[in-house]
This record gives structure tokens, sequence and C-alpha cells, in this order.
């Protein structure tokens, strides 16, 4: 029994793997409740879409593919911020034009002939190619990011999610709205290279939205955030290694998983669902 | 450069266009005012499984995709209906597990390999008498659907509380919007692919909202739109050698930064 | 429909969101026509139910409600869409669609339909504006002059004059003093007690009926007190009373 769970982290790259996926779910959970709290789960999976182009950039040119994505997903955050503070054009919208558009413009540079980087690892992840080098840039950017969290842990539950009325990018104050686009942003880089930028969302938003039905209270959905993501990180692996298949989605169904372990409960409370009429409703529409 | 068009994968590839043009306007007016941006995206990318088990399963890839992206319909809608479930969280989740599921099939159980890239990123340049028929039929259903719920839609959308008591059927209206829309992905992506839905269904409506006066110039601006960006997106691909899709969605958004800048300056 | 019948009739009427807790528990009242009804009550006693009855959409529901026709209601307009690419007569015209066909355009019967109601409601001038871009008060207005354009008997209101500019809120009552000469069912649910006293019946709700009738019998201290309970207070002149505000949403 024992060996059934230690056996894929016998070896250097097992051992890697998951400690890269430890600092994973324990960055990626805390941030995830903002997420879930906020309703910005569509800007956290989208808004990885949008590393595409920087990645594939830094691939053609030769600078550090951490760079690239880092610039691409700036950019990413900075235009959905701005789009949808002009009239007639609602978060969503923003959002979707945004993404679309970035990631057109990065499928174009990755499948280009000149592009050496496999388009499949930047799309789906690869935990079990992490190097101790990226172990400590993840790391350092961990650090920096719950740093940030404890920073912004006063101004993100002030400003006020009032979880009855749903607020949108628009709503909430410029500052807080483009931070926590910053902060999605820093933790995606943080997670796709075991993830890829498109599962990236699987461990920001599944344990998180699992930790809010089983507490309301903020500091334990946090805690349980985080380890509930650790958690879904090694179950990856561990289901990668046995079932023999790919990890970066072993893991991200893993953490969604988790969430639908939660569904039998019923919920705390502390997400509120606006009460559907129409299907449009009930779909996130209005 | 319109020498392209004398060549028989380009003329499908234009009317290809043509067909989801109107689909991309009416249902697109739609998408964009009641918020259905996250879902069109999802239905997207939830029909992905559905496409990598249509060849080992024996079904036409467009009928598994319509199956893959009801079941994501039906689901998120009834989670969405549960007390303490974030919806947006919901659909996020469900359309990463369809992803996660899709590239597990593709990978480690069927070896798709290439396939992936055509699923993720379209065929347009390979669209045949089939794909051309489906779009119709998707066509059809759309403006049929159209003509039929257009005012529960503009009713309920603008006031659903209000609307309900106006005497229209505003459910039913509703599903048949969200069906409609599921039906275009479905054609859609196999245009631009499955993450790349929203440079047909979204972008040019979003482009004309700002300017458009009511919803019937709404859906005949963003129909116009879409057919200019593409057919200029298919050109360009053909000229750049580079996947029309993508290049579509670049377009797209170009066109859109531009629109807000006018704006801006007038 | 036998003349002299009552527009609104509910009898015995238990309704709610879940089999297990009535929201509202054996009301009863009969309305005729021709009558402005003020509806009283604190928040979660059973207003929002009760339209919600009226208007066929209470999920659980035994006793009786019985219309004499189409029923019109006006909520408040904040929950409208205010982004929405529609003018002030689009609006209007959403009061007429139940009555076309899909596949037969709006046609100048229901411009005109609309047109008149709009200017019933003094906003003639304003009927190519968008809709987002008028004030609070026209708002509520254009949402009035949407029930008139239904050509209902009876007529539901949510809260109309809250939020309302003085001028709109006074052209309101105005208009549905009018409506009521002309024989329909005015039901407003209001906060207002002062203003409750100036309309024909006064009903007042607390999860079942308390009372029912012309406000001098209706509005006494001990209704009120069963009606709104801590949320009363009765002023020091003894005659009035004022509900405290709740911010809702």
């Amino acid at each position: 029994m024992l060996e059934f769970l230690t056996d894929p982290f016998s070896q250097g790259i097992g051992l890697r793997a998951l400690a890269g996926v430890a600092i994973l779910g324990a960055v990626c959970g805390p941030l995830g409740v903002w997420i879930v709290l906020y309703r910005q789960s569509y800007a956290a999976e989208s808004i990885a879409h949008s590393m595409l182009p920087g990645l594939a950039a830094a691939a053609l040119i030769g600078i550090p593919l951490g760079l690239g994505a880092a610039a691409g997903l700036a950019v990413a955050a900075v235009l959905i911020a701005a789009c949808s503070r002009q009239q007639a054009v609602s978060a969503d919208v923003a959002i979707a034009v945004t993404v679309t558009a970035l990631f057109g413009l990065g499928s174009l540079l990755a499948l280009s002939p000149e592009a050496p980087v496999r388009l499949g690892e930047l799309l789906f992840g690869d935990p079990l190619s992490i190097s101790g080098g990226d172990l400590v840039a993840s790391g350092v950017l961990a650090l920096f990011l719950f740093g940030a969290l404890l920073a912004g842990h006063r101004p993100l539950s002030l400003a006020g999610f009032d979880a009855v009325t749903a607020p949108n990018l628009g709503a909430t104050p410029a500052a807080v709205g483009l931070a926590l686009l910053v902060l999605i942003a820093a933790t995606t880089l943080v997670a796709v290279q075991s993830l890829g930028n498109l599962l990236v969302v699987a461990i920001v938003v599944g344990p998180a939205a699992a930790a809010l039905r089983l507490t309301s209270r903020l500091p334990s959905a946090l805690l349980m955030a985080a380890a509930l993501g650790i958690s879904s990180g090694a179950a990856g692996l561990l289901l990668s290694y046995h079932a023999e298949i790919a990890a970066g989605a072993s893991i991200a169904l893993c953490a969604v998983a988790a969430f639908a372990l939660t569904l039998p409960f019923g919920g705390t409370g502390a997400v509120e669902s606006r009460s559907a009429g129409s299907p449009v409703d009930a779909l996130g529409g209005a | 450069m319109l020498d392209a068009f004398q060549l028989p994968f380009m003329q499908r590839a234009a009317f290809e266009i043509v067909l989801l043009a109107p689909l991309a306007g009416v249902l697109g007016t739609q998408i964009v005012l009641r918020h259905l941006a996250f879902f069109t995206h999802g239905v997207g990318a939830a029909a992905f499984p559905g496409l990598v088990l249509a060849g080992p399963a024996g079904i036409p890839p467009a009928l598994a995709a319509l199956g893959a992206g009801g079941a994501f319909t039906l689901g998120v809608e009834r989670l969405g209906r549960r007390r303490g479930v974030g919806l947006d969280a919901a659909t996020a989740l469900a359309l990463v597990l369809a992803l996660a599921a899709g590239i597990v099939l593709a990978s480690d159980v069927y070896e798709s390999g290439s396939e992936v890239d055509q699923l993720l990123f379209g065929s347009l340049l390979a669209v045949g008498g089939g794909d051309l028929a489906a779009t119709g039929v998707a066509l059809a259903l759309g403006l049929l659907a159209a003509a039929y719920a257009r005012r529960a839609w503009l009713a309920g959308g603008f006031d659903p509380v209000g609307g309900a008591a106006l005497g229209l059927r505003i459910r039913a209206a509703d599903w048949l919007l969200v069906a409609a829309i599921a039906v275009a992905v479905v054609v859609a992506l196999d245009a631009v692919g499955a993450l790349l839905v929203s440079a047909v269904l979204v972008i040019p409506a979003a482009t004309v909202r700002p300017f458009a006066a009511n919803v019937s110039r709404l859906a005949l601006g963003a129909t116009a739109l879409a057919l200019i960006e593409g057919l200029a997106g298919l050109v360009l691909a053909y000229e750049l050698d580079a996947p029309p899709g993508a290049t579509i969605a670049v377009l797209g958004g170009v066109l859109f930064g531009l629109a807000l800048l006018v704006r801006r300056f007038r | 429909m036998t003349p002299g019948a009552p527009l609104v009739a509910v009898d015995g009427l238990d309704a709610g969101y879940s089999p297990e807790r009535a929201a509202i528990t054996g009301l009863s009242f009969a309305i005729p026509a021709g009558r402005t009804v003020a509806i009283l009550g604190p928040n979660g006693g059973g207003k929002t139910t009760l339209f919600r009855a009226l208007l066929g959409e209470a999920p659980h529901r035994t006793g009786t409600v019985e219309l004499g026709g189409t029923i019109a209601y006006v909520p408040q307009t904040e929950r409208s869409r205010l982004d929405f690419p529609v003018s002030a007569l689009d609006v209007v015209l959403m009061g007429t669609y139940a009555r076309v066909p899909w596949y037969r355009p709006l046609g100048r019967a229901e411009r005109e339909t609309a047109g008149a109601a709009l200017g019933r409601v003094g906003l003639e001038g304003e009927a190519g504006t968008r809709f987002g871009e008028l004030s609070g008060g026209q708002r509520q207005r254009v949402l009035i002059a949407r029930a008139l354009a239904q050509q209902s008997k009876v007529m539901l209101l949510d809260e109309p004059l809250s939020g309302v500019d003085r001028p709109s809120g006074e052209r309101i009552l105005a208009v549905l003093d009018e409506l009521r000469d002309e024989g329909l069912a005015i039901l407003v649910s209001t906060h207002d007690i002062e203003q409750a006293r100036g309309f024909d019946l006064v009903l007042c709700i607390n999860r079942e009926g308390i009372a029912f009738g012309p406000p001098a019998e209706a509005l006494s201290a001990d209704v009120l007190q069963r009606t709104y309970g801590g949320e009363l207070i009765v002023l020091p002149d003894g005659e009035r009373a004022v509900v405290v505000q709740h911010h809702h949403h």
C-alpha cells in the first residue's frame, strides 16, 4: 500500500514534480478563493490562454519563456481591464474579445514552422519536465504571491464582493479589479509549466470552490483551499503514474473531482447563486 | 489576391463564412447582450472530447460535438440552479473537465496526436460538402429560432422580472436560444476550432454594439462585419500560409480595438 | 366575465417557494372593477409572493386566484437593463408583443397603441430616447406605459414611487386615478402609509391577511402594529405612523 503512494516520488523527477505541484496548490488555492468570491472564474480561465502569444514569441525570439509569458499575461490583464471600462462593453465580452484575439495570435506564432516549442506542452503542460531551476523560480514567484495575497487580504475583503449582487469587473473599484487580474496572471505563470495554459483554471478554481462549499469563514476557506490544492496535485501525480495518463490532465481531473465531491453537501451560502428563472440565468447570462 | 478564390477549397471556405455570418449576427447579438460569452466559449471547449471520441466510436463528428456540448449545457444549467454553487466557477470547472478528458482520450487512450491541433484550431480550408450542408442546417435552425423567439429574447433579456408577465413564453424561448447557440458553436468550431468560436460568434457583435441604436441594427451590422472579417481573414491566411481561424481571430481583435478608438475620438 | 364580478378574487390562498414553508396562508379578498388598492406589508411578509401568485408564477399553491382578464405588471425600474439598445417606444411596444403572432411584424396598430400609452404618461416627446438615458422617474413611467399597452383590466405595480422624483410621482398617481375611473383594478405595493390613505382600498399582509377595506377601517393603529410589528414608529401626535425603510435589492 505504501509503495502505491510513494512509488511515483521515489526518483528525482517525481520528487521535483511533487514539489512543483505542491507549491502550485498552495498558491492557487487561496487565490482561487478570491476569484470564486469575486466571480472571476471566466477571467481566470481565459487569461491563461493569453499567455500563448507571449510564450510563442519568447521561443521565437530566444528570450526566457517565463518573461514572454509574463509579458503576454500583463498585456492581457491591462487590455481586459481597459476594455471593460468602456461603455457598451461588458466584462465577459471584454474577456472574450481580448483572449480570443491573443490566443489567435499565439497560435499563429506557435504553429509557424520556426517555433521550437511543442504546442502541446504549452497548452497542456508537463509537470514531469520541471527542473531544479524551475522549482526555484516557482518558489520565488510563489513567495511573492503569498506576500501579495497577505497584503491584499484586507482590501480584497473590504472591496465588497456582495454575493447577492454579483459584481463584474466594471463595478469593483478599478485598483482591486486590476490587482486581481494581475494576481491571476502571476499565478498562471507558476502553474503553466505543470498544467499548461488550458488547464490552469482547474487548480485555481476547483479547490477554492470546494473549500467555499465546506466553510463560509474566509481564513478557513483560504487554508482549506491551499490544502485541497496540494492534495489535488499529489493525487493527480499518483493517478498519472498508476493509470499512465497525461500528468497535467490528471491533476486537472483531481482538482475538478475535489469540487465534485463537495456537491452532495449543502453548501454554506458563502457563495450565493442568483435565483435562476430561465436557462439563460442559470448559464451565467442575464 | 482575389485569384485565391479561383481555387475550389477557397470557394468552399468562403461559402462556409457566408453561411456563418448571419449566425454571428443574429445569435452573436444575443450572446453579447445577455452575457453568454463564457457559455459560448465553454460549449466550444466542451465539444473537444466529443470530437476525439467521434472517430473511434464511428459517429459523425458534428453529432458527437453536439452531444458533448449538450451535456455541458444541461450539466451547467442544473448546477447553476443549485444553491451555493458559484455559476461561473461551475462553468469553468465543467469546461476544464471537458478539456482534460479530451486530452486524456486523445493522447493516452486513442493517441490521436496531430488531430488535436486540428480540433483545437479548426480546418476551414478543408471543409467539404458535408460540412457546408451542416452549417446550412444550423443557419436555417438558428434563423428560424430567431424569427420565432426574437421578441421573447428582447423582452426577457431587457427585463427578466417584468418580461415574464408580458404573456410571453420566456423560458421556452431561452431554451431555444441556448440550443441555437450550441448548434452554432458546433458548426463554427469546424471552421475556426474549438477554442476560437468566439472569433465568429462574439467578436463581430461586440465590435458593432457600441454603434448600434437598436437590436436590428446590431444584428445586421454584426452579420456584415462577420462576413468582412471572415473573408478578409481567409484571404490573409491564404497569403501568409497561416491557419485561417487564428487569422480571423486576430483580425477581429484588431478591428474591435480600432472601433473603440474611433469611439473615443469621435 | 359577468358584470359586477370582482376583477381580482383570491380565496384561501396558500403560496410559497417550498411545500413545507408557505410564505402566505389563508389569504382571501376580492377587488371590484374601478378601484385603487394599496398593499402594505413588511419585507418578507408575502407581498412579493402574492404578486407572483397573481401572475401565475408562485410555485406551490392551494386556494384559488381568479382574474377578470389579463394582468399587467410594473416592476421597479432597477431590475431592467439600462444598457440595452432600446428606446422608450421599443420598451412600450413590448406590451403589445403577446397580441402579435411571431410571423407578423409589429404594425401601425401596435405603434399607435404604444404611442398613445407614452402620451398618457406624458413622455411622447421621449419616444426615441434610449431607455437607459431617461431619469428614474421617466423610466418608471415608461414601464407603466408598457403595462398600459397590454390593455389589461388589472394592473400590478411594485413600489412605483420609490426613488422617483416628485413630478413623475404625481404624474404616476394621476394616471392611476384615471385608469381607476376607466374601470381598471389597480394594485400598488407600497411602504408609504400616508400615501395608502389616498387609495380606495387597503390590504395589509404579514404572512396572512391582516385587514382589507377602506383606509379609514384598515389603517387602524392595531392593524398597523400587527402588520409591521417592530418596524413601525408611531409619531408623537399619535395619529400618524411611519414604517422603517429597509434597504433591499
